[in-house]
């Protein structure tokens, strides 16, 4: 992969915090693969925080920095995520007129195959998530993403393949072995052909078993974590949460990095301080 | 002990290795890549079948001299076949067809071979467990184009599955290490269960750490039984604070043992208590008083 065609972009606190190797490996001009295809996996610690933040900044962020992106969205609309990118200062829209995004809509999909079922009327051939909803199978799903990644790939750009939220397939009835078989062949598939990192993000059920021995699995076969967690001392209204990133210390690295900060959401941006060092609390 | 099943002067059948999530400074990855340099340096041939990351990412490590003794298998190529759950025994994952991999990718030859799977945790997650401890010993029984198995080390995530799971996997193995993080000194600890060929199970936990060079040295061991006895020893004397006086001297302790109690039976007294003479006679005087009758009583029935 060619990283010298990716674009020069300002960067923000968050932008640095996540893609630390990344912008390093970048502004010494030595393409890493070890930081070009990683396995990016988010999760919630608790129910009580919302993770999806994170996403948009990578989505955004990839864009900005030239890579083609595969965006599976489960939970949301293409209408929701355009207009928070809006604010973020990316139209994607135009990106996706360009064929720099391939937007893959699940929610809409699945409620078109739960609805098709429900009528007995037959859906077209190219539709994801039809063998998804009749045999719980991954199968077409992963076959099409592998396409849609090939052809963003053709031109020897990075390319980026997102999934959000992908504990949402364990709600509609597929197992939890089948979607830790999606990511990883998705992560083979990638590093294979060199072409760039995956991202996913869950979401926390609680108790649910399934959840818990699927976001374990995930944890064991990603390359770097970043777990968002409420404060253990309750809501607060200038501290929304906790943000751990974790890269574990794999072969040919020497060190694991482990880095905790506090975060709050604001409307364009995410603040990012110390643990304990927020202005409000100083 | 650790260092002695690296290096194989301690002899183990199957070794599985049991990392956990919370181990983010050494993991299953670099124990794998440890036994795989030594497979390499000890046998003549050293199957590597990987299932988590691709065996490049091992074997590109790997000394010059020892890479070409290294037969690869890089099963993630097939993972996206893995998907399709109800028609597994047409795919890779059944053992017979492992084996088969195996004979295709091995020249033939004779000597000694290992085998080195980086999880199992797949076959886990896919399979009933009874799938994987057949599929091990399978793999531990036979030979291969004339070459014969030493030994098969194998990685599986313990955290992810149930204790129960893992018991099973654990009895088809002859040794089972499991690796937590250490507080003490950045190292990370490991709980060993060794079976010799002799039998004797041997119980260990060993402190070790990596170096950038990704050797292993052990810093120290101890024995799991001596740790229990520590830990009882620790226990509170609830007599040792008391306002008064519970416990005995060592000399009021031997004469308390030294007294024997009026009806505490011991050999001699129970022979003495059985051989004692006469006892037992009953002589009945008559009162004055008494009406006794000579006769017969029943000298009136006719029998």
């Amino acid at each position: 992969m060619n990283l010298s065609k990716t674009k020069q972009a300002p960067t923000s606190q968050i932008e640095e915090f996540i893609f630390q190797d990344f912008l390093l490996a970048r502004r010494q001009n030595c393409p890493s693969e070890n930081v070009t295809s990683d396995f990016v996996f988010v999760f919630e610690n608790d129910s009580k925080t919302d993770a999806t933040f994170v996403m948009h900044t990578m989505l955004n962020s990839y864009l900005k920095q030239g890579f083609n992106v595969c965006f599976v969205s489960l939970t949301q609309s293409f209408g929701h995520y355009n207009s928070v990118s809006q604010k973020l200062g990316v139209d994607l829209k135009s990106l996706r007129e360009s064929k720099q995004l391939v937007f893959v809509e699940g929610l809409k999909h699945l409620g078109n195959s739960i609805i098709s079922q429900s009528d007995n009327v037959s859906i077209a051939e190219t539709d994801d998530f039809r063998s998804l909803i009749y045999n719980n199978s991954l199968c077409e799903l992963y076959n099409n993403l592998i396409t849609y990644v090939d052809q963003l790939g053709s031109e020897g750009k990075p390319v980026a393949v997102m999934i959000d939220d992908i504990s949402m397939l364990l709600s509609i009835g597929v197992l939890s072995k089948d979607i830790v078989s999606l990511c990883h062949s998705l992560q083979s598939h990638l590093t294979q052909r060199k072409l760039g990192p995956l991202i996913t993000l869950s979401n926390n059920y609680g108790d649910d078993d399934d959840c818990l021995s699927m976001v374990k699995f995930l944890r064991h076969l990603c390359t770097v974590s970043i777990q968002i967690s409420s404060l253990p001392s309750g809501y607060c209204k200038d501290v929304h949460g906790q943000m751990k990133i974790l890269r574990r210390n794999q072969l040919g690295r020497n060190k694991a990095i482990e880095r905790t900060v506090q975060f709050k959401v604001n409307d364009k941006n995410v603040n990012l301080f110390a643990v304990g060092l927020s202005l409000a609390v100083l | 002990m650790l260092l002695a099943l690296l290096k194989g002067s301690e002899l183990s059948t199957i070794i599985l290795l049991k990392d956990d999530v919370e181990c983010i400074d050494v993991c299953n990855e670099h124990i794998i890549y440890n036994f795989l340099l030594n497979h390499s340096k000890r046998y003549d041939k050293t199957v590597f079948l990987c299932f988590e990351k691709p065996p490049d990412t091992y074997h590109k490590l790997l000394p010059s001299e020892t890479k070409d003794r290294v037969v690869t298998i890089d099963a993630t190529k097939y993972s996206h076949m893995w998907l399709d759950f109800h028609n597994h025994d047409n795919k890779l994952e059944t053992g017979t067809n492992v084996r088969k991999l195996i004979e295709e990718q091995l020249p033939s030859g004779n000597g000694s071979f290992g085998l080195i799977i980086d999880s199992l945790s797949f076959h886990l997650l896919l399979r009933p467990p009874s799938f994987t401890c057949q599929f091990l010993h399978n793999l531990s029984t036979v030979s291969y184009k004339g070459y014969e198995i030493k030994q098969i080390v194998c990685g599986v995530h313990q955290d992810i599955f149930d204790s129960q799971i893992l018991k099973q996997i654990e009895h088809t193995a002859t040794s089972v290490l499991t690796f937590t993080p250490s507080p003490h000194n950045n190292s990370t600890s490991c709980a060993l269960l060794h079976h010799k060929t002799s039998g004797k199970v041997i119980r260990k936990i060993e402190y070790f750490h990596i170096n950038e060079s990704l050797t292993i040295s052990s810093i120290r061991e101890e024995n799991k039984l001596t740790t229990a006895i520590e830990t009882e020893n620790d226990q509170v004397d609830p007599a040792s604070n008391l306002t008064f006086n519970l416990s005995l001297k060592e000399s009021e302790k031997d004469a308390k043992n030294q007294l024997i109690l009026p009806y505490t039976y011991d050999k001699n007294r129970k022979e003495a208590a059985l051989n004692e003479p006469g006892g037992g006679k009953i002589f009945y005087q008559a009162d004055e008083v008494d009406d006794l009758d000579e006769e017969d009583p029943d000298d009136d029935l006719n029998i």
